[in-house]
């Protein structure tokens, strides 16, 4: 891959995809100093290994393989690259804005999600991101490196406790 | 519960288009800069062996019969400098894919945090020791032939004239090898002690790592057990 490529190809992705980097981000780190450090870290892995894409998987496999490799790398509080910070930050980036009262139920409930999440050990969070985001257990088994029947019996009692947790939240 | 994660799952999913407002270059500018670094640390570091060395070679060259002890620091210096290119070649082999399945990314990062604090414990004999070694040995060979030199000039004097110039030898080789081998040997210690510090600090991270990665691959391989 040639270096414009590179950038080209890099630039398109974040275009398309940077929302699975922030739920990524977010649901590994918590507080905003932390998210930032970490939503570097993923971009910076991602610029990295994007001339390893064999185009053998779909983009967002990818992309979430190195998000989460990343985050499950990442230490809280490291701070490796202060002198990045302020350079890049998650606040950058911006949903569209909806003032319908259903975007703002689904907000609600994805902030509950995020802090469910972040309580959960960090090989289950991957799990539970890659379901929410609508993978199947065949794709989230490839992504984990686990086999696909260990997925289902995983995310049932995930689910279970996921759905318990938002359910008391909510009332 | 089946309608209430469907629409957990919608309401995540309503997240997915966001846009990044600025331009990532800035991020990029740096991600390259680091890698320079990186690459640049290790040029440095060879090149200033690699310069000594060759100095070194042509001082031994320049009188062979005399000076040729300070081939040995040529040699230790070829083998740190090999090592290091060893080091960096198997290291680049060796690279982490982040685009791996997870499990696979964690069996990597245990054997790469396993690997360096193996280079690390051993670092005396890749680094250390050949240097020190390359630094100490040809001050005392050649200490040696001078004093043999010495005595060998005075052997057709009058025995008294001999015995004094033995004496006086034996005494100028001890007390330079004195010297020159506490000088070396207080700052290999001085850099041992500096070395040793860092090392505590690194192996102390080191080893949160590795439990966190364990930890980590246990609660992966545990759903397996369990289900099995």
């Amino acid at each position: 891959m040639g270096i414009a490529n590179h950038e080209l190809q890099f630039r398109q992705w974040l275009d398309k995809h940077t929302g699975l980097l922030v739920k990524v981000v977010r649901s590994f780190a918590e507080g905003p100093a932390d998210q930032d450090d970490l939503f570097q870290e993923v971009l910076l892995q991602v610029w990295q290994s994007l001339p390893n894409f064999r185009e053998d998987s779909k983009p967002t496999t990818w992309l979430y393989r190195v998000a989460l490799n990343t985050a499950l790398a990442w230490k809280r509080g490291e701070k490796k690259r202060r002198f990045r910070q302020g350079s890049l930050s998650i606040s950058d980036v911006a949903a569209p804005s909806d003032p319908s009262a259903e975007a703002e139920r689904n907000d609600r409930i994805v902030e509950q999600l995020y802090t469910a999440i972040r309580a959960l050990p960090p090989a289950k969070r991957a799990l539970v991101v890659l379901y929410l985001d609508g993978f199947s257990y065949r794709e989230i088994a490839e992504v984990v490196g686990i086999s696909e029947s260990n997925v289902g019996v995983s995310l049932n009692r995930i689910k279970k406790d996921l759905a318990a947790t938002v359910k008391e939240d909510e009332e | 519960m089946n309608n209430l994660l469907d629409r957990l799952q919608k309401a995540w999913q309503s997240q997915s288009c966001q846009e990044l407002k600025i331009d990532p270059a800035q991020l990029l500018t740096v991600g390259r800069l680091e890698r320079r670094i990186i690459l640049l640390s290790e040029i440095v570091v060879i090149l200033i062996l690699l310069l000594v060395g060759i100095l070194m070679l042509l001082w031994s060259l320049r009188d062979i019969d005399q000076e040729w002890p300070w081939l040995i620091y040529s040699g230790s210096d070829a083998w740190v400098i090999g090592f290091i290119l060893f080091n960096q070649w198997r290291q680049r082999r060796h690279v982490p894919h982040y685009e791996e399945p997870l499990l696979a990314h964690v069996e990597w990062s245990i054997k790469d945090i396993e690997h360096r604090t193996w280079l690390e414990r051993n670092r005396l004999w890749w680094y250390l020791l050949p240097i020190a070694l390359g630094c100490m040995i040809p001050p005392i060979i050649t200490f040696a032939m001078e004093c043999r030199t010495a005595a060998a000039d005075g052997s057709t004097g009058p025995w008294a004239e001999r015995f004094a110039l033995v004496v006086i030898s034996v005494f100028a080789f001890l007390f330079a090898l004195l010297v020159t081998e506490g000088v070396f040997a207080a700052i290999f210690y001085a850099v041992h002690r500096v070395l040793k510090n860092g090392e505590r600090i690194a192996n102390e991270k080191r080893r949160q790592q590795l439990q966190a990665l364990r930890a980590l691959r246990e609660s992966l391989l545990n759903t397996e057990e369990q289900h099995t």
